[in-house]
This record gives structure tokens, C-alpha cells and sequence, in this order.
């Protein structure tokens, strides 16, 4: 990942300090660690805290090279990178990939130059939409009888384990049905601005949800948000943020830096993105992925 | 007379000048500092990009140390080229010493030409900073061999292959000698330079995507001789073509020792513009955006 970026080669041994120190970098809090750099990288802007512990480990082993910031974006990407590829945990490493995936909003803001594409590309895969496609095996298409025989049956009722999957397909379906409901009450669509419409519903959405791990189809919920009119609808970054605020929408959890739609609805950044003009689809997508991320996180906690 | 030789070698120097080997004194980004004698240094300098390296090639008189010292004259006196304002360098005494150098070669033929050039084994990289307004800060980083090296390489491959510096080369400026070209020394001159570029190919001395460049130096020799001298100058590029299978870029022609040259500037101009690097793909943010993926 460094070739091209120093004026001399780095030496095996360095190499290997490098490596050594990005892989200690922060080891107890993955999430956090991955904020930082990614937010770090493709910004430009790298933490202190991580130069420091790169440059303690160099001088320690008595290298006195000055890595350049194009050299500390690398290592960044490294960090993140082997965070998200490497990590054993299938739903720590969806989240950490969809945070990076989450902050390319502002990478397409910047238009900053970015290293590695082919090797970010390879973090792509394990997004959260992935994730959720994976783990979420109720079958929509299954015919239950349950739906006939539970509302008259007495109880305590008994359910054979071979229906189990029966009984997590009415379960998903009340929960689509109640998204549905919500995103089609009157509350919702008498919203007129579409992105203050959009927020309102995903937040909401979200507030209710009682299980993130559905693999709910998103364009069906964009269906649901946005009529015809609104399908071509582009608007600057900053003027979308200052609607929703101006509406009175909130975002009253704790959420990551690179959420970087929750982060400026919460009056926190301070990266020069609200230029960037953003179609409504693109918008409901980053939002709903924002807010899916910051909900599975709060589980987790 | 030894006195200079002494301040050539480098061995003296005022209580204020760093020694080589305290890296700290040339990262303080104070106008102090010998040239760097080190490649391996070049990592250790301040630099918010990677530093872009060029280096000359030429052999003995053939006009590099005057180059340099011109480009830095022009610096000085102008504050800036282009859009790049020259604000620092890490290797100031190096600098001076060459155009100390260049001033008294102009000025005092009885001065021996050992005196007039870089020595044998002198520090030999000298960095210059820069500060643009849209691109911010870059260091150029150019190395200044002396002639001698050269031959040596020319000689032992054994030397060449310790050279780092020159196989991460981002641009190679070979310095061609007008005064011969036109006095029958095309032939001569053709030979050294073939047994080095046979050489430097022989131990990969030439990186991927080096720009290759000739400079012919002391035009003002022509006077006269502008037919020979076309004639010979492309007889000299046809054969280093043949021999270096690398693409060739412009040739530069200068006027020996001319401080105010247009030609020079626009040189040091594309070589500090080159160090915006500009990898292929990296500004394609299409392949990034996974959002419209998500969307039927």
C-alpha cells in the first residue's frame, strides 16, 4: 500500500515496525479506531494520537524517518482495512465496513484524491446490506398455517420446532407491516419536504423497529417515502441539513463521525461538504444506512 | 587556495552548520545545512507529499553545479516561480556554495578547474521547499553528483547499484556538453554516456514512468556552428534513443551560467510542478460510490 509514496523504498525491517504499530494502534475499541482513520484518510486531516503512536514505535526502534501525510493516509487505510477484513466477528466487521462506506459521502464531497481504490473496493462486500441478506433466512415466501390456527386457539399454545420459521415469518411481517403503516401514516406523508419526509420516516422507522437484523428491501421503503414528483429531487448537502433542523428534527443518540448526516444534523461537523448536491435516492440510501449502523452499534452496547 | 578546496570538501564550516548526520538539524526548517549525503535521509525530511527527486547526470565540467546554482540564484532573487513561492530549503549551505562556486569560476579564470565542481564524495542532495496556494507545500529533493561519480558508474557497475537514490528517480536530467557536440567530441561523449546507460539499465537504474530529459548545456559554445551543431545534436539523441528504450522527453537548451533564462525557469518550473502526483484512478470516485448500487 506504501509503493510510490516515499521518495526511498521503506526497508523490510521498517515495514515491519509500521505494520507492527498500526496493528497496536487503538486494539481495545475497533469501532472508534475505525471512526478516526477513516474519517482520518479521507479527509487528509490524521489524528494525532495515531502519528504519535506511529512515530513512538519508529524512534523506539531507532528510525528516524518522517513519514509524510500521504504515508499516514496509507496507514490508515491499512488500519481500517485489516479492522474490516480480518476481523472475526461477521457483524463487528459489516458495521466497520459500512461506517467506511457511511463516510464516503464526504470523499465524494472533498474529491480528494484516494489511494488503494481497488483494495477499499474489497471491504465493499461486507457492508451491512450483505450482512443482513446473509443472516436473515426467514423464507417470505413460506405458507404458514399459523395465521389461521393462532387467533383461536387456546392457550398455552404449543408450536412444534418445525415451525419455528413459520413462526418468525409472521413476526418479520408484522414488523414490515408496522413500517409500512408508519411510513404511510398521514404524520409522515402530509411532510411536504421530501427530505424532511425522509428523515422523519427513517428516524421514526428506526425508533420503532424492535429487530435491526431484518434484510428489509430499501427500495421498497423509498417507494413508500417518495412519490413521483420527488424522484429527481437534488439539493445542496447543507440545504437538506438545515430543512431538517429548521423543521425541528433531532437526533438524539449518540452517533459516529462518519454518519455524517446524523453528525451535521447534530450541529457537529465542521468538513466542508455541504456543497456536495445530493439526488433524494442517494440521500434516503446514505441516511438509512447511517441510522442502521448507529442502531446496530446501540445493540451491541 | 586550499581554503576553498577545504569549504568545496565541506570541511569547514561555521559554528551554526549542522553536521550530516544530526537529521534533527535538517528537519528544523531553518535556512542552515549542508547537502545531504545520505539517499536514505531523504525519508527522514519534513514533507507533507513525497518529496520528488531529480537527478543529474553529467560528467566532469559538463555544467551540473552551475545549473543548480542558477536555479537558486533565480529563486532567491525572485521569491517564487510560477505559482510556487520558494520559501525554505534544508540544504542552504550546500546551495551557497555551489553558487560561491559558479561566481568564482566566471570570475577567476587562474582558478583550477578542481575547484570549480562538485567533489568527489560530496554531499550531494540539496532540497528545495515550496509553497503553493491551491497545492500546498512540496520539497523538491535534487541530487547533484559529481562528474567523477559518474566515471565511476560508468566503470564499476559494483557503484551503481549501491545508488538508491537514482533508481527512485522521478526525472533524470542528462547533461550534454554543446562545447564538445560541436568540437568533435559527439563521438566521445556518445560512448561514456552509452556505457552508463547500458549499465544503469543493466542494474535497473531506471524506475517505471522516470522521466528521461537531455539538457544541452553552453549553447553560447555554437556560436558559429549552428549547422553542426543541429547536425550532431541529433545524430547524439538518435543514438542515446537506441540505447535507452525509455521514452525521451523535450530537450532543454541553456546558455552557460545564464541566471535569467526562460528556458531554465521552465524547467524548474515542470520539474516542482511534477511533484503533484497524480496516480491513475485515484481522483475516480465512480468506482467509490456504492450508493447507486442500492438503488434499482
Amino acid at each position: 500500500m506504501l509503493e510510490g509514496v516515499t521518495a526511498i523504498p521503506y526497508s523490510e525491517e521498517l515495514i515491519n515496525i509500521l505494520e507492527t504499530a498500526c496493528l497496536t494502534y487503538k486494539n481495545n475499541n475497533e469501532f472508534e479506531r475505525v471512526d478516526e482513520l477513516v474519517v482520518g484518510f479521507v479527509t487528509g486531516d490524521i489524528p494525532v494520537s495515531f502519528k504519535d503512536h506511529i512515530g513512538k514505535n519508529m524512534i523506539e526502534q531507532e528510525f528516524n524517518e518522517n513519514p509524510t501525510n500521504e504515508v499516514f493516509i496509507r496507514l490508515s487505510q491499512y488500519v481500517v482495512l485489516n479492522t474490516i477484513l480480518n476481523n472475526n466477528n461477521d457483524c463487528n466487521k459489516a458495521i466497520c465496513a459500512s461506517k467506511l462506506m457511511n463516510y464516503m459521502l464526504t470523499a465524494k464531497a472533498m474529491k480528494r484524491s484516494m489511494p488503494n481504490i481497488d483494495i477499499i473496493l474489497s471491504a465493499y462486500d461486507l457492508h451491512l446490506s450483505k450482512y443482513l441478506k446473509n443472516i436473515d433466512k426467514v423464507n417470505e415466501n413460506l405458507h404458514t398455517e399459523l395465521c389461521s390456527e393462532v387467533p383461536d386457539a387456546d392457550f398455552p399454545l404449543e408450536i412444534p420446532e418445525e415451525q419455528a420459521d413459520d413462526l418468525r415469518l409472521v413476526f418479520k411481517e408484522a414488523e414490515l407491516f408496522r413500517i409500512e403503516r408508519l411510513l404511510t401514516s398521514d404524520t409522515i406523508q402530509n411532510i411536504e419536504n421530501p427530505y424532511v419526509r425522509v428523515y422523519m420516516g427513517l428516524y421514526n422507522m428506526f425508533n420503532n423497529l424492535t429487530y435491526y437484523f431484518y434484510n428489509l428491501d430499501l427500495n421498497r421503503i423509498i417507494e413508500l417515502l417518495l412519490n413521483d414528483k420527488d424522484d429527481k429531487k437534488r439539493k445542496k448537502l447543507s440545504n437538506i441539513i438545515d430543512d431538517i433542523v429548521q423543521y425541528g428534527c433531532k437526533y438524539n443518540f449518540d452517533c459516529s463521525e462518519t454518519s455524517i448526516i446524523l453528525f451535521m444534523v447534530k450541529g457537529k461537523n465542521e468538513k466542508p461538504i455541504g456543497d456536495l448536491i445530493l439526488p433524494i435516492k442517494e440521500f434516503v440510501v446514505y441516511l438509512y444506512y447511517e441510522l442502521l449502523t448507529e442502531k446496530i452499534i446501540a445493540t451491541l452496547n | 587556495m586550499s581554503e576553498k578546496i577545504d569549504l568545496i570538501k565541506g570541511t569547514i564550516q561555521n559554528s551554526s552548520s549542522s553536521s550530516p548526520n544530526d537529521i534533527d538539524a535538517y528537519n528544523i526548517g531553518s535556512f542552515i545545512g549542508e547537502a545531504l549525503d545520505n539517499d536514505e535521509k531523504i525519508n527522514s525530511l519534513i514533507s507533507m507529499t513525497k518529496p520528488e527527486i531529480t537527478v543529474l547526470v553529467g560528467f566532469v565540467g559538463f555544467g551540473k553545479t552551475s545549473f543548480i546554482a542558477s536555479c537558486y540564484h533565480m529563486l532567491l532573487t525572485d521569491g517564487n516561480i510560477g505559482d510556487y513561492m520558494f520559501y525554505d530549503s534544508d540544504t542552504l549551505t550546500g546551495f551557497e556554495r555551489r553558487v560561491y562556486l559558479r561566481r568564482i569560476s566566471q570570475e577567476y579564470d587562474e582558478i583550477t578547474p578542481q575547484t570549480r565542481r562538485t567533489i568527489r564524495g560530496e554531499p550531494h542532495l540539496l532540497t528545495l521547499r515550496f509553497s503553493h496556494p491551491k497545492h500546498g507545500d512540496k520539497v523538491v529533493v535534487i541530487s547533484d553528483h559529481s562528474g567523477e561519480d559518474y566515471d565511476d558508474y560508468r566503470n564499476k557497475k559494483a557503484n551503481l547499484e549501491k545508488d538508491v537514490l537514482l533508481r527512485n528517480a522521478d526525472r533524470i536530467l542528462f547533461f550534454v556538453d554543446c562545447g564538445k557536440l560541436v568540437n568533435n567530441g559527439r563521438l566521445n561523449m556518445q560512448n561514456q554516456y552509452s556505457q552508463l546507460i547500458q549499465n544503469m539499465h543493466e542494474t535497473s537504474s531506471f524506475r517505471d514512468s522516470v522521466k528521461i530529459q537531455f539538457l544541452f548545456n553552453k549553447l553560447d559554445l555554437t556560436e558559429g556552428k549552428e549547422e553542426k551543431y543541429k547536425l550532431e545534436k541529433q545524430r547524439f539523441l538518435d543514438t542515446m534513443n537506441d540505447i535507452l528504450h525509455i521514452p525521451i522527453g523535450d530537450s532543454v537548451e541553456v546558455i552557460s551560467n545564464q541566471v535569467e533564462s526562460e528556458t531554465v525557469k521552465k524547467l524548474l518550473l515542470d520539474i516542482i510542478d511534477n511533484t503533484r502526483m497524480n496516480i491513475q484512478g485515484e481522483n475516480d470516485f465512480s468506482k467509490l460510490d456504492w450508493v447507486k448500487s442500492m438503488l434499482k
